[in-house]
């Protein structure tokens, strides 16, 4: 089947179909941006877009996703070489410690942002919920999102 | 047998343990590099310094903090430095480790002093080829006439190159450009664009990458017995299982097959040996005869054991887990050179290339390990087992191999952060000040995990368990015990060590002591502190009340708490808000105030105090693991939640300007979060909690 990564087709054959989307991107196509943190859809390292949904790559087996899914990565986040808002203000704020789990932040963010151009504090903290911090930079990456909705 | 110093004079051993704990306690770390200039630093040609640094990238920000201190001696402006990782093999090496939050403090004056000589040396360089005297501006030496050289150009110039014999004079403070500065952190942009940098990301530079995988059992601490390979070698992808003494490997085109094939190793388990909880509990024993006393001051004994006024309290903690977001992982090929090249996020990469070349009887020099980005260090990787399990299925299949662990091997074989139990007592004068106070506790290993049992019996107590314990106060009594709890699970260094444990008990039982002689908990804590030290702990608390403004007493079920710790020379003291509804504690907001000496950047110490607040309220409110048949309570996130951003308070942190010299950062936040919140929690409810995590 194909689907549509970022914008370029790929053939995926079996038996990765079996395989979960996390390590197909990651291992088949070198698209390490999508990181590993639970494997059980808890900790939301490895949320992708999937036909705009947020979604858990590691929970995903490739087989289940409709034929033609467009699927967006933080790879796929930039624009023409420039940096997505919601990058642009992590950078600013300089948001990240460790950074392991800042793709899959900024990409809930990114969803989030779509559909609630202007999320109060409140809304934020419960959108993003889902995505754990070890690091505690839960502070930091929640005014980074009010930064993103100024500067998008 | 008591033990002797060489010269002949009788010191106890006794006074060598209690010196040892002091020192430990509150001296600086070692540092421990060496090199010269040419090993750290590196000029391309468009005038850029490339620093490689043997301390490690966690996100605690070592290698800008590091290149701020020598951009600042080269006068360099910061968009004209990089920082890179030196590996094991080049560079300058690091015996010790980056860990206990002594890299900045650790080599503050070293690197600086590197870098100003080196400075000097390329000046002189550069004034013997123009016959001119020069001035350095923006990296470009300079003459009076207009001769040009940069530092790149001198660097390359042909000559013999001496340190000066001297040390030069290193930059007075007060003329700093760029330390104190919150400049842009090295690593933030490569972390917010996808680049490999972690352990996770390392594939082989050309050709196939292979998977590697180990067999494991299920429960800790089993021998195995009979291993039988057959299914796992007939499996999808499998091209090799590799069985040694006490590792059975899988090597496999894919990670899912390595896996999947690691798990169909048959293996018979010696279980006879299985851990229980209660096991566990019923070791630790803080009046045990055989604690060690760590410190004395006058002789809380006798009074307490001859007043029937004592105030006694116990607290405990659990065991922890480090649970680094990123899972470990390591990649191994050996090169066409015969060296073993290693890539892993290892806090301690010496020790881990030590490590590999035992493992596979090569020399020091036919293995190099180079450290990656961290996904989270926190202690746990001071030991990353899978750069030994990649390095061994690399060298017997000569193939490219990356070993990266589960979250669930992660839970399963996580060094703990030990379980404490402690018994305080104390005595009150007539007008409530302490007279006397014993801090007993028991705990299993920190440091000593790692030491030969030799150094236990030399050093006494285990100065990581005990990290914490030395009060800031002066008591006129007072003694400090520490009991060794010999666990059969694995507990070693976990953010701060013995620091939060020993915290949590010593500011609950502060705050309990202030409850009972009737004064306010701040003031209190402020009666007690005299001398130097004591008056920079009363400026921090000051500051602190100021922020939050203190008492703050409200109507809506909100009340504060107050805590304070001392840590490697750093003073930080909290004051956390708490709203308890139906048996629920939110933390609602959290101040605190941090003197941590010079403050290199100033965003990122903020930063490492946040985080230091967000795993102290995971360890006041949900972090916990208990021994369940053998193995860890949790094999994933379900049974051990992480907080949460909708339960992460408001935070307020003021750094205090002081003119000591940098001390650590990473790790002292830490120490008073969940006695601040405890102590929140009994200002609002009147429950005094003894055990993390808090559960009314």
């Amino acid at each position: 089947m194909q689907l549509i990564i970022n914008g370029n087709r790929h053939d995926i054959y079996s038996p990765d179909l079996d395989r979960k989307l996390l390590w197909v991107l990651r291992d088949e196509l070198g698209l390490v941006g999508t990181r590993y943190g639970c494997g059980v859809g808890i900790c939301g390292s490895c949320t992708v877009h999937v036909d705009g949904f947020p979604t858990r790559s590691c929970i995903t087996p490739v087989g289940t996703l409709k034929a033609g899914s467009a699927i967006l990565t933080v790879e796929g986040v930039m624009h023409n070489g420039r940096l997505h808002p919601v990058q642009q203000a992590f950078i600013d704020l300089q948001v990240p410690q460790c950074g392991w789990c800042m793709s899959g932040q900024m990409m809930s963010a990114v969803a989030l942002l779509e559909v609630n151009p202007n999320p109060t504090r409140e809304e934020i903290r419960v959108a993003m919920r889902n995505n754990y911090c070890r690091c505690g930079c839960y502070h930091r990456i929640m005014l980074a999102i009010e930064r993103a909705a100024v500067l998008q | 047998m008591g033990g002797g110093v060489a010269l002949g004079i009788p010191i106890s051993l006794p006074y060598l343990r209690r010196s040892a704990f002091q020192f430990l306690s509150s001296g600086s770390p070692p540092a421990g590099v060496e090199g010269s200039p040419q090993l750290w630093f590196e000029f391309s040609e468009d005038n850029v310094l490339h620093i490689y640094a043997p301390k490690v990238e966690m996100g605690q920000g070592a290698h800008t903090a590091l290149g701020q201190l020598a951009a600042e001696e080269l006068e360099l402006s910061w968009q004209n430095v990089r920082v890179h990782q030196s590996g094991t093999l080049i560079g300058p090496v690091d015996s010790f480790g980056t860990g206990g939050s002594s890299s900045v403090s650790g080599l503050y004056l070293p690197l600086r002093q590197l870098a100003a000589n080196y400075r000097v040396m390329l000046k002189e360089a550069a004034e013997e080829l123009t016959g001119s005297k020069l001035r350095l501006i923006d990296g470009v030496l300079v003459s009076s006439d207009g001769q040009e050289v940069t530092l790149a150009d001198a660097a390359r110039i042909e000559r013999e190159w001496d340190e000066p014999k001297k040390d030069v004079r290193l930059k007075p403070s007060d003329h700093f450009k760029i330390i104190g500065k919150s400049v842009l952190r090295v690593d933030v942009k490569a972390k917010l664009t996808a680049e490999p940098v972690y352990g996770y990301d390392m594939r082989a530079s050309s050709g196939t990458t292979y998977y590697g995988a180990v067999a494991r059992s299920k429960v800790v601490g089993v021998t195995a017995k009979r291993v039988n390979t057959d299914v796992a070698i007939s499996m999808q992808g499998v091209v090799r299982v590799v069985t040694q003494d006490d590792f059975v490997g899988v090597v496999a085109e894919t990670r899912e097959n390595a896996w999947d094939a690691a798990a169909a190793v048959e293996i018979d388990w010696d279980y006879t040996q299985t851990v229980d909880q209660s096991d566990i509990d019923a070791m630790l024993d803080p009046d045990s005869d055989d604690a060690i006393e760590v410190k004395r001051v006058g002789d809380p004994e006798s009074l307490i054991t001859s007043s029937e006024e004592v105030i006694v309290a116990e607290y405990s903690t659990p065991m922890a887990a480090t649970a680094p977001l990123e899972p470990q992982s390591s990649f191994a090929e050996m090169d066409g050179d015969g060296i073993m090249r290693v890539r892993a996020p290892t806090q301690f990469p010496n020790q881990t290339a030590q490590a590999v070349a035992r493992a596979l009887g090569l020399e020091k020099e036919r293995v190099d390990v180079t450290p990656t980005y961290l996904g989270g260090g926190f202690g746990r990787r001071q030991t990353v087992e899978s750069a030994l399990e990649a390095a061994i299925l690399a060298f017997e299949t000569s193939l490219p191999v990356h070993v990266g662990w589960t979250r669930e091997e992660e839970f399963l074989l996580d060094r703990f952060r030990p379980p404490t139990k402690h018994v305080m007592r104390a005595l009150l004068s007539d007008d409530g000040h302490v007279l006397a106070l014993e801090h007993r506790q028991s705990s299993g290993d920190v440091l000593f995990s790692n030491f030969p049992s030799l150094a236990a019996s030399v050093v006494g107590s285990d100065f990581g368990a005990t990290r914490g314990m030395n009060p800031i106060y002066d008591i006129p009594n007072m003694s400090l015990y520490s009991h060794r709890a010999e666990l059969p699970v694995s507990t070693s260094s976990w953010r701060g060590l013995g620091l939060l444990a020993n915290t949590f008990a010593t500011e609950c039982f502060i705050d309990e002591l202030a409850v009972i002689a009737g004064k306010d908990p701040l003031s209190f804590r402020m009666e007690h502190l005299t001398g130097e030290v004591g008056d920079r702990v009363r400026t921090v608390l000051e500051a602190v009340a100021g922020l939050a403004s203190w008492p703050g007493i409200s109507d809506n079920g909100s009340a504060m708490g107050v805590a304070c710790c001392i840590d490697y020379g750093t003073i930080v003291a909290q004051i956390a808000e708490v709203k308890v509804e139906n048996g629920d504690i939110r933390v609602t907001r959290v101040w605190a105030a941090m003197d941590s000496g010079l403050v290199v950047n100033p965003d990122g110490a903020t930063n490492q105090v946040q985080g230091n607040i967000m795993w102290g309220i995971g360890s006041a409110l949900k972090e916990a693991i208990v021994i369940k048949e053998g193995k860890p309570s949790t094999s994933n996130f379900g049974g051990y939640p992480l907080l949460r951003m909708d339960e992460a308070p408001d935070i307020v942190v003021d750094l205090i300007p002081s003119d000591r010299p940098p001390q650590g950062v990473g790790e002292p936040a830490i120490g008073p979060v969940p006695a601040a919140v405890a102590n929140a929690v009994f200002a609002a409810t009147s429950v005094r909690m003894r055990e993390l995590p808090l559960t009314l």
